[in-house]
């Protein structure tokens, strides 16, 4: 467990220190749940928010990590929510994202996982990119860890069936 | 694939996407009390913002007034519900297609992507003749084949597609995933929308898609679009007044999205789009108002999201 609320840090300080450890990786988490750079950014700016805000109710009953990462899975779900997200296509956004000068395209493996259902998309985002644990995945989502379990299985198969001429074994 | 492997091919690809100082002076600013720091906030988003609120005072004297197409998807919808048991929520997942007829229209409303098309099937409303006519596919089989919420039955009633909306979502997406009709999101009225040519293409905002237009002094402004939004969607789903008066009010900017599009034909309308909560189900709403005289154009629904 780390980072407990009691531990003599101001808001302020705690909300800094979040923000320089966690930003990047929150950030390209949204844009892979998002398809969306610049919803990304402002998904990320309201996890934060929403963290700040909710911070006296941190009782240390997960890691910060774990805490912060289910506000960020809540707030992009929201985003999905929204009528404009209904409504966009984001079959583009991701080879639209800038790539300081890089000649080729993102890698099959990043589409193949900004395509997978919502769900599925959460457990692997949280799991493989945001390095939790089954059992953080799973406070995370607010789910059992057979319910992770089952969801990076239907992941994996859908993964493994779209890379298959191209990444044997990817997952 | 481990995922420190994982890991490191995201930071790779996405080495250009990173925690910039001004996303954090943006949650700063939030936190010190400032409002929302979005991108492309303009003037007029704070106007349309503003003027939101005062439309209030508006609604309680409109005068409910649809397009005859917006009438007929009415009362179609009205007739579904009474004839089947069908509720707002659950129609929401059906789109909507309106045709003229001879001496009078026919609507149908045919099931989204979220569940099993063959099983949920069609509902027909025909006006003809001053006489209104409601007709399901399914009509003539076993009522008991949707007497429960089990989505494997034959056939969809209204218990199967509430459970389709919640705890059987999964279940019905999967078995809607075998149908191959494609189905598309939402009607627009008569053909495909095109933003205002007179609209600035920089005053897009990418994430409200609110553009700024001033209407001519003979078309109705903004509040008195947003008073016959308000008074379409208290009637379409039988609201109170004070429910009413929170339609888009207490969304964050996120949920509440408003732009002056003009058809092919050249009809000027204010379109909104508007988020409602309907017993726990998640509802967007499209709304199309005419500028000439405030009439409603279209009111379309769905329920069920995306995710």
């Amino acid at each position: 467990m780390q980072s407990p609320p009691s531990d003599g840090r101001s808001r302020e300080e705690r909300l800094e220190e979040m923000m320089a450890r966690y930003g990047d990786a929150l950030i390209r988490m949204c844009c892979l749940y998002l398809r969306d750079a610049s919803l990304a950014e402002d998904a990320a700016q309201d996890t934060f928010v929403k963290a700040w805000r909710h911070m006296d109710r941190f009782r240390g009953h997960c890691s910060e990590r774990t805490w912060l990462m289910r506000i960020a899975i809540n707030v992009c779900r929201d985003y999905y929510k929204t009528a404009w997200m209904r409504h966009i296509d984001r079959s583009t956004s991701l080879d639209a994202l800038p790539e300081q000068g890089r000649e080729d395209a993102h890698s099959p493996v990043l589409e193949a996982v900004t395509t997978l259902k919502r769900r599925e998309k959460e457990a692997i985002l949280l799991h493989y990119y945001q390095g939790l644990s089954l059992k953080e995945t799973a406070k995370a989502l607010g789910i059992s860890e057979s319910a992770v379990k089952q969801r990076m299985q239907r992941a994996n198969q859908h993964l493994k069936q779209e890379l298959e001429e191209w990444y044997h074994d990817a997952f | 694939m481990t995922p420190s492997d994982f890991k490191t091919l995201v930071d790779q690809e996405l080495d250009s996407l990173s925690w910039r100082p001004r996303n954090r002076s943006a949650v700063l600013s939030q936190t010190k009390g400032g409002g929302k720091v979005r991108r492309k906030l303009t003037v007029c988003l704070v106007t349309v913002l503003l003027l939101l609120l005062t439309a209030v005072s508006v609604l309680a004297a409109y005068h409910l007034l649809r397009a005859p197409e917006a009438e007929a998807i009415h009362q179609a919808r009205q007739a579904v519900m009474d004839a089947y048991g069908l509720t707002p929520e659950t129609l929401g997942l059906f789109y909507v297609q309106y045709e003229t007829a001879d001496d009078g229209w026919c609507v149908t409303l045919r099931p989204g992507g979220l569940i099993d098309s063959d099983r949920a099937g069609s509902y027909t409303v025909r006006l003809a003749q001053n006489k209104l006519t409601t007709d399901w596919t399914h009509d003539g089989w076993d009522a008991s084949a949707w007497a429960d919420d089990d989505l494997t039955a034959p056939t969809y009633g209204q218990a199967q597609l509430l459970y389709a909306l919640h705890d059987g979502k999964d279940e019905a997406l999967l078995l809607a995933q075998s149908s191959e009709i494609p189905q598309p999101a939402m009607t627009p009225p008569s053909g495909s929308l095109a933003v205002a040519s007179s609209l600035p293409s920089d005053e897009a905002s990418v994430f409200m898609d609110v553009r700024e237009t001033t209407p001519d002094a003979d078309e109705i402004s903004l509040p008195e679009a947003k008073a016959a939004m308000r008074c379409a969607v208290q009637e379409e789903f039988g609201l109170s007044d004070e429910q009413t008066r929170l339609i888009g009010t207490q969304e964050d900017y996120d949920e509440v999205a408003v732009r002056f599009v003009t058809d092919p034909a050249g009809r000027r309308m204010w379109e909104f789009f508007v988020e409602l909560d309907l017993d726990g189900t998640a509802c967007s709403i499209g709304i199309y108002v005419n500028a000439a005289n405030g009439e409603i154009v279209l009111l379309d629904y769905v329920t069920g999201g995306n995710g």
